[in-house]
């Protein structure tokens, strides 16, 4: 099986990011440069030492417009609004961040650039409701869905976890435990959507149906935000304001579970904390699962009694999640990997981070990354 | 029940991939491409297998026959003329293990569908000469 040359070889040295807000008087090319400059203030940079970018310009909403510096921030546009002179490297890729940041681990370790910004914007489309959609054809892919109710992912869990309920007993008491972790850790986010709300059992267990069983809390909730990490080599990253996070190794999702632990040459056990891709809570119990951290069918029962929360065998989504925090669309997820394995996660640090994993990947075919950070 | 959806529904839009399926639905079959060399039959409608790469698909029509592999149940309006609640299925069809396909569960109450119900295609006309595959409990 291939190895990979490059653990520990480059770093993400410096984040940025944006309030997560409902809808704004600003334009989200604002937004992605302030996250930009952020994080370049973050690493102790300037943008004259930015020589790469690699950014998702992609709207997933099924309301997106798809123009550039409305809805999707591409890099031409990035590049011109950030003011970056002559870029070695300049990409927009249709992942998640965690597959940008192993993409920017090559450009930098091959030489070619220096440090490589990678940004993320989400929009919350105004007057739209996120899931809409109102167009009168359904070409693509939307063809076999659109027709038939089908808008974005929602359904599609949906599936996923009354089939999981059927052949394993889980209940949606049991998937609310997902979910209060999550908000139970946005208390502890300055910048979270819902730090100020609790979600109680009966909250939950009463609230609007969307594609049942799944209900409005097991959705993210859009919002219009952007966060953005710089990645440069291990030796210019011993160099800055922070201790880097090394990037130690790179999987994808439709890689077996277990290929983060072996190319990292990380153990699951010798992981401190993990932040696990929550746009819909299900995907929680499925990645649970294909890691490792329990048996096929046994998610539901592993998330109980605090073992994902913090203090418990292994902190997931310390952050908030998504379900928490706000639909970045897996950049979230990123930001806190870093933060904690550069212990600056503050109130919701979990001690001795040596190693963080950062989970982007879906349930189905979407090929996206997964991350393994550790301190030097 | 369904019956209440309205005429701005979203038409499928044909594609070279795709454009027999429609054709097929259009005059009351379920169809889709299986593989000259391997047998496999593909869904989405793909004109080189995916599971050998050969380039001979051959359109077959299928039995219409299967059961209900999962469900769930819409319970807003995010697609413009597909109106709530209305069940929203994953058919497993009965020629191939994991073949499947969404569609709506017509004529039963969307909270009596059960996984592993057996089901039946129908063909729903929402435009004039255009039809949908649906299913309903057999
Ligand atoms: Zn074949």
């Amino acid at each position: 099986m291939p190895g990979w040359n490059l653990r520990n070889r480059a770093a993400i040295v410096g984040v940025g990011y944006t309030p997560m807000l409902r809808s704004t008087d600003r334009s989200l090319g604002t937004i992605a440069v302030e996250a930009a400059l952020a994080a370049i203030a973050d690493a102790g940079l300037t943008r004259e030492d930015i020589d790469g970018y690699i950014g998702m310009p992609n709207a997933p909403s099924p309301a997106a417009r798809h123009l550039d510096g409305v809805d999707e921030i591409s890099a031409v546009y990035l590049a011109a609004a950030l003011g970056m002179k002559e870029p070695a490297w300049l990409m927009d890729q249709s992942g998640q961040p965690t597959g940008a940041v192993a993409a920017a681990c090559h450009v930098v370790a091959s030489g070619l650039c220096n440090y490589v910004l990678v940004l993320r914007t989400m929009y919350n489309p105004v007057g739209r409701r996120y899931q809409e959609a109102s167009q009168t054809s359904a070409g693509g892919p939307l063809q076999y869905g659109l027709p038939y109710g089908v808008s974005g992912g929602i359904a599609m869990l949906a599936h996923w976890l009354q089939r999981y309920m059927h052949d394993y007993g889980a209940t949606r008491e049991a998937l609310y435990s997902v979910v209060a972790n999550d908000r139970r850790h946005a208390r502890l986010n300055p910048v979270a959507y819902w730090r100020d709300k609790e979600l109680t059992l009966d909250d939950y267990m009463n609230a609007r149906p969307i594609y049942a069983p799944m209900c409005v809390f097991d959705c993210d909730i859009p919002v219009t935000a952007a966060g953005a990490v710089i990645v440069t080599t291990a030796e210019r990253a011993r160099d800055l304001r922070h201790p880097p996070a090394y990037v130690s190794g790179v999987a994808n999702s439709l890689q077996p579970g277990s290929r983060i632990f072996e190319i990292s040459g990380v153990a699951r056990k010798d992981v401190q904390v993990a932040q696990i891709y929550d746009g819909f809570s299900p995907f929680v119990w499925n990645w649970l699962e294909r890691l490792g951290y329990c048996g096929t069918g046994e998610a539901h029962l592993y998330t109980q009694d605090g073992r994902i929360g913090l203090g418990g065998e292994t902190p997931i989504n310390t952050f908030g999640g998504q379900l928490g925090e706000g639909r970045l669309h897996g950049m979230g997820h990123l930001r806190e990997g870093v933060m904690q394995v550069m212990g600056r996660a503050g109130e919701r640090q979990v001690p001795g981070v040596q190693h963080s994993l950062v989970v982007n990947g879906f349930v189905g075919s979407h090929p996206y990354f997964n991350l393994m950070l550790s301190r030097g | 029940m369904n019956d209440a959806q309205s005429p701005q529904r979203p038409i499928p839009e044909p594609d070279a991939d795709s454009a027999p399926y429609w054709q097929a639905a259009s005059e009351g079959r379920l169809s889709l491409p299986q593989c000259a060399a391997c047998g496999r039959i593909a869904f989405p409608p793909r004109q080189i297998c995916p599971a050998c790469n050969a380039s001979r698909m051959e359109w077959i029509t299928l039995s219409g026959r299967g059961t209900v592999y999962s469900h769930c149940v819409m319970h807003e309006r995010f697609v413009r003329g597909v109106n709530p609640p209305l069940a929203i299925g994953q058919i497993e069809l009965e020629e191939q293990a994991g073949l499947r396909l969404v569609t709506n569960l017509l004529g039963c109450a969307p909270e009596a569908v059960r996984i592993g119900m057996p089901v039946e295609a129908v063909f729903e006309e929402i435009a004039p000469g255009v039809r949908l595959p649906q299913f309903r409990p057999r």
